[in-house]
């Protein structure tokens, strides 16, 4: 059965979007660009094609933007799947329908796919 | 309690306060694990007046750990998306008891009106936890993820439940979990939590959670004498 959101009944993994060739990754300063927060299965990233003032309106002061091709993600044993993202914190269709995380590959465990995040 | 877990993993044990000292602590295992535990920059004043203003004033260790960390992480709206997140609670909350039978829509409107308010601990898809002060004084941690666990038990102060966190960080890179939620049921995590079992904190929302257990038992039981 298709996993929907309990907060809008949107699906959890819309397998509509074609997989973008660039994806942009909001980080701070003080932490590392490509490191889980607790709870986190994936780290959050959205299609290129969305504007960095777009993204970055929904993020406090001081955050930033990394750029980076998916295939080199991908290289890292990384997979890139849609996924319908945080819809309370995006409150923005086009956000949230462009929303992608970074999961790790078929069978990375949890320290194999903080490894490769590592590499990134 | 969990002596052999820091060793087994050569980390610092956690220390025995909730100061300074346990946030050095924090910090030193999220940089070992390779993970953010609980954002490292605290809240903007404006905010916890904003929510001192709608819910009182907190707990003690609220009011620390509002000054070290930031529920809601960097997400620029985030007391926005905890006023839409506790009304989702709520609602929740609402149709659970009532689809438990037993209290009508004013018995649980009065129980909401007199229990005590929710706070944010940590706003997320998949961890999103939130805090009640009891009767008796104590920091109350449950689970705040909109579904069938919301309202379910978490923990006892927040030291515990931070700890808590941090085994399942460490249980998750052992035992290859798939998903967070899988992570939260393994017992050692659940253990750490420290949940009495003799008077157990109440609340209309633990009440919900556990009227959609026992819905679920009931589920299970109707499929099995079905068959």
């Amino acid at each position: 059965m298709e996993e929907k959101c309990p907060k809008c009944g949107k699906p959890k993994y819309p397998q509509d979007g074609q997989k973008p060739e660039w994806v942009k990754r909001v980080y701070e300063n003080s932490c590392p660009q490509y490191q889980l927060r607790q709870g986190e299965e994936g780290l959050s990233i959205f299609d290129a094609k969305i504007s960095d003032s777009d993204i970055l309106g929904k993020f406090r002061s001081g955050s930033m933007i990394e750029i980076k091709r998916t295939d080199e993600i991908e290289s890292k044993g990384l997979i890139v799947l849609q996924t319908h993202g945080d819809c309370a914190h995006f409150q923005n269709d086009e956000l949230e329908d462009n929303h992608w995380e970074i999961r790790p590959g078929p069978d990375m465990n949890r320290s194999q796919f903080k490894a490769a995040l590592k590499t990134l | 309690m969990f002596n052999n877990i820091w060793l087994y993993r050569n980390l610092p044990k956690p220390p025995d306060n909730f100061d300074e000292e346990f946030f050095n602590w924090l910090r030193e295992v999220g940089k070992q694990l390779d993970v953010i535990f609980f954002d490292n920059t605290p809240m903007p004043s404006k905010n916890f007046e904003q929510l001192k203003r709608t819910l009182g004033n907190p707990h003690g260790e609220l009011e620390y750990f509002y000054s070290r960390c930031t529920p809601w992480g960097p997400k620029r709206a985030g007391l926005e998306i905890w006023n839409s997140q506790s009304q989702l609670i709520y609602q929740q909350t609402r149709e659970n008891l009532l689809s438990r039978g037993g209290l009508a829509s004013a018995d649980i409107e009065s129980a909401l009106a007199v229990a005590p308010p929710l706070w944010p601990i940590n706003l997320s898809p998949n961890a999103s936890a939130i805090a009640f002060a009891d009767g008796l004084g104590r920091l109350v941690i449950l689970n705040g993820n909109i579904g069938e666990n919301m309202g379910g038990p978490l923990a006892m102060g927040l030291r515990n439940f931070i700890i808590m966190t941090v085994i399942g960080e460490i249980v998750w890179e052992e035992k290859n979990y798939q998903t967070y939620d899988a992570v939260s049921g393994d017992a050692m995590v659940r253990a750490a939590g420290l949940w009495p079992y003799d008077n157990p904190p109440h609340h209309p929302v633990i009440d919900a959670w556990e009227a959609t257990q026992l819905s679920g038992y009931r589920r299970k039981m109707s499929s099995v004498t079905s068959e």
